[in-house]
């Protein structure tokens, strides 16, 4: 499936995953497409910052659906 | 092992599965009716005070909507610590463990920040509130320790409003021209929001009121080609700084933003990252001072709003023992974690007993990739400074 990559310019990046992909394995495919390095990626997905947990959590966990969209801050944020 | 959600009947990890179900009893967002009311609320409360004539400038509205911001915010509720506060506390508990483990070649010496009051997340905030908690400790400090900062926050209200009003506050930063791309993440609109904010959203907060934020940034030195200012670089620009997290990307052709490198602040083939980061805390709160007699001294320091992704917390001090024969320093933090109870920490400060385990955090636990500190400058800044300050920038550390 597909999912959509808005970073902080509005430029849009598309990104092929599984159900299975970690979220650090999308971080990688981010950077393909992107340049922009696995730890200074944050991302954003329905309001919700998405975490890389130990152990690898994936799309299915975070409940992400083909078209899905993601936006991607370069600024560190919490909560 | 995996367990099953009693709501949707999904079946996730046992690590994910009380966040998962607990989200089906979140709201993502605040009432949007409740937030587009107070809109209109300070839109008439600021028409009250326009004058009549159609002409008048955007500037003349900014000052109306503070006027009017200044009467609506509302004072944040927090529980007071007794016995001169929690720094106060911590100073003895400091000062006792110096007697009870002074060892023949061990030198310890603790610097803190002054008056700082805990504001501890509530069952409101919960899970997105630890920024703007922050934001009230160094506002708590600023008004008790710095008579300029007092006569400008908040319209010189005298106190630390709550998140709501914070959020307000921070809005009217933005449209006052405060971190434009940063604002742009949120749409320029915070109020009744959920969403986690940083060192950023900090700084354009109290930037706009004039004070002189600064924020620091610590990166692996694996990322040094990410940085347009590395030193040495062909094409490192010698002193401009850009904002905080916008990184060169390389890319075909492409050109990228920089900031400032402070070239001199590590060495990390000879220091671990973590020490790092600590020696650059002890720096900031000994004013760089070589030599520091042992003890316990409250400093004129602020505390330092302390980010990572996921959370932030406030650094209130640092502690450093001069160990052995070689006098290896060993540094620990000291913080305040907006996720601990206050009444748990003055209770463990007043009792001599566990309070270790709520303030002290060796360099073994700074795990995270990238860190982020914000410190705030003495003076006020205006005219060409203040508007400077709208841009946000940051000092790049090699972490």
């Amino acid at each position: 499936m597909q999912v959509f990559i808005i970073d902080e310019d509005g430029k849009k990046y598309c990104v092929e995953v599984e159900k299975t992909t970690t979220i650090a394995d999308m971080k990688t495919k981010i950077y393909d497409a992107t340049g922009m390095e696995n730890a200074y990626q944050y991302l954003e997905h329905r309001g919700k910052i998405v975490l890389e947990v130990h152990g690898g959590t994936t799309m299915d966990d975070y409940k992400i659906k083909a078209c899905d969209i993601f936006h991607m801050s370069d600024r560190m944020r919490g909560g | 092992m995996s367990a099953l959600c009693p709501v949707c009947n999904l079946t996730l990890p046992l690590s994910l599965i009380q966040s998962h179900v607990n989200s089906h009893f979140e709201d993502d967002e605040i009432n949007p009716q409740i937030e587009t009311d107070h809109h209109l609320a300070l839109q008439l409360a600021s028409d009250d005070h326009s004058s009549d004539d159609p002409s008048s400038s955007s500037s003349a509205s900014s000052s109306n909507n503070v006027a009017s911001l200044v009467q609506l915010q509302t004072k944040s509720q927090f529980y007071s610590v007794g016995h001169g506060g929690l720094i106060c506390l911590l100073r003895n508990c400091l000062e006792s463990e110096l007697k009870l483990k002074s060892k023949p070649l061990e030198c310890s010496t603790s610097l803190l920040s002054g008056f700082v009051d805990h504001f501890q997340s509530s069952k409101e905030d919960k899970g997105w509130g630890c920024g703007w908690k922050n934001i009230q400790m160094q506002c708590s400090h600023l008004l008790s320790h710095r008579e300029e900062a007092k006569r400008v926050l908040f319209g010189g209200s005298n106190f630390v409003p709550d998140i709501p009003s914070l959020q307000r506050w921070l809005e009217l930063a933005w449209n006052k021209g405060f971190d434009v791309s940063g604002a742009l993440h949120f749409d320029n609109r915070i109020c009744g929001s959920k969403r986690w904010i940083g060192t950023t959203e900090c700084a354009a907060l109290l930037r706009s009121f004039g004070l002189k934020a600064r924020i620091v940034d610590f990166a692996p030195e694996k990322s040094k080609s990410m940085y347009l200012s590395v030193p040495g670089s062909a094409i490192a620009p010698k002193v401009k700084s850009y904002g905080p997290m916008d990184r060169y990307m390389v890319k075909k052709g492409g050109s990228g933003k920089g900031k400032a490198v402070d070239s001199h602040s590590s060495n990390s083939s000879r220091i671990s990252k973590g020490a790092v980061l600590m020696e650059w805390v002890w720096n900031y709160f000994s004013d760089n001072r070589l030599s520091v007699s042992s003890g316990v001294h409250i400093t004129n320091k602020g505390p330092l709003y302390f980010q990572h992704e996921g959370h932030s917390r406030t650094i209130v001090g640092v502690q450093r023992r001069l160990q052995g024969t070689t006098f290896t320093p060993q540094y620990n933090l000291l913080i305040l974690d907006p996720a601990d109870f206050t009444r748990a920490i003055e209770i463990a400060l007043i009792e001599k007993r566990g309070w270790e385990g709520y303030l002290k955090r060796g360099a073994h636990t700074l795990k995270c990739p990238e860190y982020q500190m914000l410190y705030v400058d003495n003076g006020i800044a205006d005219g060409e400074e203040l508007e400077k300050l709208k841009t946000i920038d940051s000092h790049f550390v090699e972490f």
